[in-house]
């Protein structure tokens, strides 16, 4: 196989022992990589109903066969399990330098079960594997990137987790890269839960590329061609990156503002104080992740004041970042923006659901159902970036005020309780991304329907409605339907999220979309991979993807017709006072009703029919969702 | 009348005024979307940064969103009327992070 080291680690953390796996060729054909042949084998080798952090439940670091190769962007791995936040399937992927290293080390992916007694990581150079005793490192944040990297070779990548991971936070993440995260579902308790505090991985294997001549210029002219063009998302990417989008975001209704329920213009006039402009002003280089062409991060630093960087630098805050912690809580303090985004980082936090869970405090504060007495002094105000930060500070340590609010909006209302549930915006637990509905109302399907709740990067209509800012979907008939022609958005959804299934399984960024060519997925996998990818095979196999996500959810007795609603503020208009949603009621049932048509599913149950399974290559999934067609 | 137009990010980095700030444009009553195109050509064609504007067809690159009066100008056209005293805003659209 090419694009593949066609080998897999298996190691059981309860007993130490280490297993080298070598899958059958129809797994990387059939689901890519990534969370395709993640979900794959959870599906075969997790039984419904574990506990997401108990000994049975397996985490998994996996690429794809882009990933490390001269591909566009081919530098992401994603981290697998079941959500111990939802509940459900969990996903979540990362750039940085974590899984090029990962695939050069030997494999494509590990994968833990178990619970290591004590505190360990787990060392792979050049196809060994080895457990090592963490305990000196249990308790750090980001340090433990640089001291194993002492420890260990210039040469190795980290992936990690913080002391959100350690104390199973359920909004904590799996990081690398000094700060860059695999952030959603709340995989990094998992991790945490089974004492892994990190993965070291070096290596000097090359991933096999079956026309390296072909790509190697393909990839070269695509790159020359964007540079030559210069378009506008090109040059924000490599300027400002995704914070080059903050302010106007806010202003236009795409940010959520005031927990959802405020207007940009109205209630955050401050919002370019913690955007683009703003931010470089504390620029100290820009970075990237491997090897990629577009390189669109920075470092940053605040060299002294309250707000100082702890390190040297740290990396610039992302849009969902700003978002989260700007327009959702009206924060306009540059410097403090930067340190709640290095305190996240730092320690491994979900930024959207941190600063998400904090908007939902907030608001109980203004609503005096918690006081002063309840958040230790901590003056929870609207803006307030004092108690902001040291709030953040405290969640990541699960200290103070913050133990209730770590793991997530849903969990702190229960804890709060007297009515407070009412202003914990999540969809089953997890806090959405920070894409208004309302603007772009194709985000409220991947809010609901993608089987990680609340999710904004599985592709779907809402993406390109905001990307070309257009109320006509820019797709070739009959897929070009306006945005709010809500019933009749179900085939343009299923062909848009069908293509991000795979292109996140092979292990690229959604950012190449706004540089390569339209063609460049098809393209880069036949180059890699040798075999032909056309747009009926990524539309196919994106569909496998996405069918067997969510039948791991319906297994678990997850039904989100039933189980996901999305909040009414994410999806109501009316009250609004500016900005693009500004009047607009969203129709989720009937964008739903459109999609499970488009894809075969049942309209209440969500089920696909067994005929659509077996068509998908599925048909050992009948026994589990249609157990009456196989009854004896 | 009166219409405002505020610029962010890589559109409104060269502008010489605050990130974000309306800039207020006088124009003829009803006037268009084309009169307000016009008019930010003359003004800021020049600063804005390569290839983000087209003084051939006095027009945005196609990336360039612009959203006012409750839609996309740039989807209806040039020959969208304006709401008097609106605001539209431009920006390069990304997103995720």
């Amino acid at each position: 196989m090419y694009g593949v080291m066609g080998k897999m680690l298996w190691v059981d953390l309860t007993s130490g022992e280490i297993t080298a796996e070598v899958p059958a060729d129809d797994l990387y054909r059939d689901y890519v990589g990534g969370y395709g042949i993640g979900v794959r084998l959870l599906y075969d080798r997790m039984p419904a109903g574990i506990d997401p952090m108990g000994p049975d439940a397996i985490f998994g670091l996996t690429t794809g066969p882009l990933t490390g190769t001269r591909s566009i962007t081919g530098t992401r791995f994603t981290v697998v399990g079941k959500s111990p936040k939802t509940g459900t399937w969990g996903d979540a992927n990362c750039g940085g330098n974590f899984g090029p290293a990962l695939k050069f080390s030997g494999y494509d992916a590990i994968y833990f079960r178990g619970i290591s007694p004590k505190p360990v990581y787990l060392y792979v150079r050049d196809g060994k594997a080895e457990i090592r005793d963490a305990t000196p490192y249990w308790g750090n944040g980001v340090d433990v990137e640089a001291e194993l990297i002492k420890e260990l070779g210039d040469d190795v990548k980290v992936a990690w987790i913080g002391q959100a991971g350690e104390n199973k936070n359920l909004m904590a993440s799996v990081m690398n890269d000094l700060g860059r995260a695999a952030a959603r579902n709340g995989l990094g308790a998992v991790m945490g839960s089974k004492n892994l505090k990190a993965v070291a991985v070096a290596g000097t294997q090359k991933v096999p590329v079956a026309d390296e001549a072909g790509l190697n210029a393909y990839v070269t002219e695509s790159m020359r061609a964007a540079k030559a063009e210069n378009s506008p998302a090109y040059q924000l990417f490599t300027t400002f990156g995704t914070s080059g989008l903050a302010a106007a975001s806010a202003m236009n209704g795409d940010s959520p503002v005031k927990n959802w329920v405020g207007s940009g213009e109205v209630d955050f006039p401050g919002a370019s104080k913690v955007s683009d402009v703003a931010l470089d002003k504390y620029r100290v280089r820009r970075t990237g992740c491997w090897h990629c062409a577009i390189s669109c991060g920075a470092y940053l630093s605040v060299p002294d004041g309250p707000y100082a960087t702890a390190g040297a630098y740290e990396h610039r805050p992302e849009y969902e970042t700003l978002a989260a912690f700007g327009s959702m809580l009206l924060m306009d303090d540059t410097e403090a923006m930067l340190k709640v985004n290095e305190l996240c980082n730092r320690a491994g936090m979900d930024t959207i659901a941190a600063g998400t869970t904090i908007a939902f405090a907030i608001e109980c504060f203004d609503r005096g159902i918690i006081n002063t007495a309840d958040t230790g002094g901590l003056e929870l105000r609207w803006g307030n970036a004092p108690a902001i930060v040291e709030v953040t500070r405290q969640m990541a340590e699960r200290t103070g005020f913050g133990a209730i609010l770590a793991d997530g909006a849903e969990k702190a209302a229960e804890r709060i309780g007297k009515d407070s549930a009412q202003y914990a915006i999540h969809v089953h637990g997890e806090e959405p991304g920070m894409h208004d509905p309302r603007y772009s109302p194709g985000m409220a399907l991947n809010f609901h329907l993608d089987p990680t709740p609340g999710r904004h990067t599985t592709g779907g209509t809402g993406e390109l409605e905001f990307f070309t800012g257009s109320d006509e979907l820019p797709l070739p008939a009959p897929l070009n339907v306006h945005k709010r022609d809500y019933a009749a958005k179900g085939p343009a959804h299923r062909f848009l999220v069908n293509d991000r299934q795979v292109a996140n399984s092979a292990g690229i960024c959604i950012f190449s979309a706004f540089i390569a060519p339209p063609d460049a997925l098809a393209r880069e996998l036949t180059f890699v991979t040798g075999e032909p990818w056309d747009i009926g095979r990524i539309q196919a196999t994106g569909e496998r993807i996405q069918t067997l996500r969510h039948a791991f959810n319906l297994r678990e007795g997850i039904n989100p017709v039933r189980d996901c609603p999305v909040p009414k503020r994410c999806l109501d208009g009316t009250e609004l006072k500016s900005g693009m949603g500004k009047g607009y009621v969203v129709d989720l049932d009937a964008m739903r009703d459109s999609y499970l048509s488009a894809v075969g599913w049942d309209k209440e149950t969500t089920v696909p029919s067994a005929d659509g399974l077996r068509a998908l290559g599925l048909g050992d999934l009948v026994k589990d969702l249609h157990p009456e067609a196989v009854a004896p | 009348m009166q219409y405002h137009a505020r610029f962010f990010g890589l559109i409104g980095m060269n502008l010489n005024v605050p990130p974000g700030e309306p800039i207020t444009f006088e124009l003829p009553d009803s006037a268009s979307y084309g009169d307000l195109l016009d008019i930010i050509g003359a003004r800021f064609g020049s600063l804005f940064p390569p290839n983000v504007w087209n003084a051939e067809t006095r027009s945005f690159h196609p990336q360039v969103v612009a959203m006012g009066d409750g839609r996309s100008l740039a989807s209806a056209g040039r020959e969208t009327p304006l709401a008097k005293d609106g605001t539209a805003t431009f920006f390069v659209p990304i997103a995720g992070g």
